[in-house]
């Protein structure tokens, strides 16, 4: 992967950015995103550029669900591992997802009921098992 | 593998429920209606974003960018056939060869140990039935097993029209004839041949296809390496 994402007039997306175990979705997955980020970039480079950096570091911890789907042994692999593979592959998605909500409705976080998202995604009692991150709240700084 | 042989028991949950409800959502009947046609969705964005006013599609490489590093700014950049063209903003798509980075200088880590990827491409021959196959929809992700495959890799076949696409990702180095006591390599052929044996044994149980009658293999297969340190003759 590559030091940044985007810098005060470009942007990085796909595996010009990053690459993955799974090539085609981190094309198709941040291609994708790029659609609600071109317009803001445009606006204003250094907010949506800083979420969208976000947004790509979360992918990465997709990359490390992907790495155990493919390398677990199965005759050593318990219950307890798998529930926490799932676990962490849902996180993962989840705090994605939640990433991609940020970049398009940052001028108004409260129309898609964003900041209870966050809420939701931030505790740790419905996500035993969290992702790479430790939270998600450490970003809010860019709303500052 | 395993895994795909357990989707094999929700056919009937597909055919009676979701697939007419997403046939008469989208017009059209697939045996894989909760899936995108990938290759017609990049198509169907390419031909809008070439019909939009405000784009010009040009047909050429970037050799060149001009890059203030004191404002981290591109300012200009130069195509293979000598025209320039001057940059406003830039988003750059070129894949893992990315132009900027490459330019810019930006510095390349790796997010996990070694990994390696062979990839071969298959064309169609006279063989190939006339009438698409419902298979051609879809991919194919089958995970090999040690114990039963010979290999600890994932194996994924993608559909592409006319062509068809078997990658095989593995921790093992398909260059080197032994990378340690405990990972042998593994010619990058005899992962193929391994990856289309155990999707073959996954296709009949689902469609009964005869795989090897339908795509004969490419005459060499292209390698991917990611990984900390390069192997010899990679």
């Amino acid at each position: 992967m590559v030091e940044r994402a985007y810098g005060a007039n470009w942007l990085l997306t796909g595996t010009a950015y990053a690459n993955t175990l799974v090539t085609t979705a981190i094309n198709a997955d941040t291609a994708s995103e790029a659609l609600y980020v071109g317009p803001g970039f445009v606006e204003n480079p250094g907010q949506v550029g800083a979420l969208y950096q976000h947004f790509m570091d979360y992918y990465r911890s997709m990359h490390a669900c992907w790495r155990m789907l493919a390398t677990h042994d199965r005759l050593k692999t318990t219950r307890a591992d798998m529930e926490a593979m799932l676990a962490q592959y849902i996180h993962a998605n989840a705090a994605q997802f939640t990433q991609a909500l940020r970049l398009q409705y940052r001028q108004n976080p409260l129309d898609f009921g964003l900041q209870a998202t966050v809420a939701s995604m931030d505790s740790r009692y419905h996500l035993p098992h969290m992702a790479p991150f430790s939270s998600i709240r450490e970003h809010d700084a860019v709303y500052a | 593998m395993r895994a795909n042989g357990r989707l094999d028991f929700f056919p009937s949950l597909a055919l009676w429920l979701v697939r007419p409800l997403a046939k008469l959502v989208n017009g059209n009947d697939s045996a894989y209606p909760l899936q995108i046609d990938r290759v017609a969705l990049d198509q169907a964005l390419y031909e809008k974003a070439v019909l939009s006013p405000y784009c010009n599609d040009v047909q050429a490489s970037v050799q060149a960018l001009d890059y203030d590093r004191a404002t981290d700014r591109v300012r200009r950049m130069t195509l293979d056939d000598g025209s320039e063209i001057a940059v406003s903003h830039l988003f750059d798509a070129s894949g893992t060869g990315s132009i900027v980075a490459a330019q810019i200088g930006l510095a390349r880590t790796t997010i996990d140990d070694s990994y390696f990827l062979v990839q071969a491409y298959f064309a169609a021959d006279a063989a190939r039935p006339a009438a698409r196959q419902s298979w051609q929809d879809a991919l194919t992700v089958v995970r090999l097993y040690r114990d039963t495959d010979g290999i600890d890799a994932l194996a994924t076949l993608i559909p592409l029209g006319d062509r068809l696409s078997l990658r095989v990702s593995t921790a093992l180095s398909p260059l080197q004839p032994a990378a340690s006591a405990h990972q042998p390599g593994m010619p990058a052929d005899a992962l193929l041949a391994l990856a289309k044996a155990s999707i073959a044994k996954v296709w009949p149980m689902r469609r009964r296809i005869r795989y090897a009658s339908l795509w004969p293999p490419a005459p060499a297969p292209t390698m991917w390496w990611s990984g900390r340190t390069a192997p010899t003759g990679c």
